[in-house]
């Protein structure tokens, strides 16, 4: 057996990425609130 | 990186000094002409008549060092007073409220102002930014008392607040650092000990964790006073010491309270599911970016308190923006699912962490070396 290891993730997994990238989509809000919108 | 950070830094205070006019012309409406003298400027109206005079004082707020000018008529009743610029955390300057404060001041002899803030202008939840106003505007008065009318007034002693929050902080670091060096049976209990005390006083009694507000104050070349920030400067040294030595550091460890909340949490889910090394490094690459973005832009305007993103607020102190509230529900949720998320994926010291753990690898390996 020889090849690229799978990289394949469970569904657990797969949501736990996704809820960090949505934490890392709410750190950009806060920051863009911080210098832009909030004046 | 290291260059853009000094290059932000350099635009950030190659910036013009801040404009006292229009704060004066606010103190004094039918203000026309001014004349500086040393510290204290006269202001006169339109026939060239005196109408007082103005001065400034400053201090350090919560995030920062705030500007104030004072003006003061000719009978020596202070006319009101203005914050000119300040660098402190918005949320905790609007707490604040330093136009009540003037107002109350206002029409006042300078002999005879209440500085009592609580009794002035009431509890506001925002303690270091209220003395802050109070020392600047104290500051502002002397230099009129003293030049105008002759009143020397001795600077207010300086001397270090010891409270509950110092001893705390220093007995952690202490505990932390002899349990992390020698482990031993009990270190595991200890641990929790550390972080629960660290939990309920660090967070919730004073919500005074490390920030990235307060780290990149530092980077601007703003030091708080270590008078009143003995406790700051016992949980810096926590991390930047230890960090440079160890794997990890005491601070993040022992003493940090949202890590002690998120293991707490971490207790009831029971999981740790583990991501895939490529997630692994594509967050981490998603975390460095932010952390980088939002110390250079705080850098280039100088408002190091604007560079904060992590939810403490919301979690210590009940107040935060939307956004600050949904990432904090985020956070606690996944904390059932994965131990310390923040810790491991989100928080801004984790970079500064791994920075100053490379560099202490890279002095220990060239000492080894040579």
């Amino acid at each position: 057996m020889s090849g690229r290891p799978r990289t394949r993730i469970g569904l657990g997994q797969g949501l736990l990425f996704l809820a960090f990238l949505l934490a890392l989509g709410l750190i950009a809000a806060i920051l863009y609130e911080n210098f832009f919108a909030a004046g | 990186m290291v260059a853009a950070l000094a290059a932000a830094l350099w635009v950030g205070r190659s910036g013009a000094a801040p404009d006292l006019t229009p704060s004066i012309r606010e103190i004094f409406p039918p203000a026309v002409s001014f004349e500086e003298q040393g510290e204290v400027t006269s202001v006169f109206d339109d026939d060239g008549r005196l109408l007082g005079w103005a001065a400034t004082g400053s201090a350090a707020g919560y995030g920062g060092p705030m500007l104030v000018v004072v003006g003061v008529d000719p009978s020596g009743t202070v006319v009101g007073g203005r914050v000119v610029e300040h660098r402190d955390t918005p949320m905790f300057f609007q707490l604040a409220r330093p136009d009540e404060f003037f107002r109350s001041v206002a029409g006042t002899p300078f002999g005879e102002v209440d500085y009592d803030y609580d009794t002035v202008v009431g509890v506001t939840g925002a303690t270091r930014s209220s003395e802050a106003v109070v020392a600047s505007a104290r500051a502002a008065i002397a230099k009129v008392a003293g030049d105008r009318f002759d009143v020397h007034y001795p600077a207010p002693r300086r001397s270090f607040e010891f409270g509950l929050l110092e001893l705390v902080t220093l007995v952690l670091l202490v505990v932390g650092f002899a349990v992390h060096r020698n482990g031993g049976p009990l270190r595991r209990y200890l641990r929790w000990a550390c972080q629960l005390t660290g939990l309920l006083v660090i967070g919730f009694w004073y919500n005074s964790p490390v920030s990235l507000a307060k780290l990149t104050a530092i980077l601007s070349g703003y030091f708080p006073s270590i008078y009143t920030h003995l406790a700051f400067y016992t949980m810096l040294v926590g991390f930047l010491v230890t960090s440079l030595l160890y794997r990890r550091n005491i601070y993040c460890l022992y003493m940090c309270p949202f890590g002690a909340a998120q293991r707490c949490i971490g207790v009831i889910g029971g999981l740790n599911l583990a991501l895939p090394g490529w997630a692994v490094r594509f967050l981490d690459g998603a975390r460095n970016v932010l952390v980088f973005a939002a110390i250079f832009a705080a850098l280039i305007t100088l408002q190091p308190a604007l560079a904060s993103y992590e939810p403490f607020a919301a979690m210590f102190a009940l107040t935060g923006s939307t956004w600050q509230w949904l990432l904090l529900f985020l956070v606690l949720v996944t904390s059932l699912l994965v131990r310390t998320p923040w810790c491991r994926f989100l928080c801004p010291m984790r970079s500064f962490e791994i920075v100053l753990r490379n560099i202490g690898q890279g002095v220990r390996k060239n000492g080894a070396a040579s």
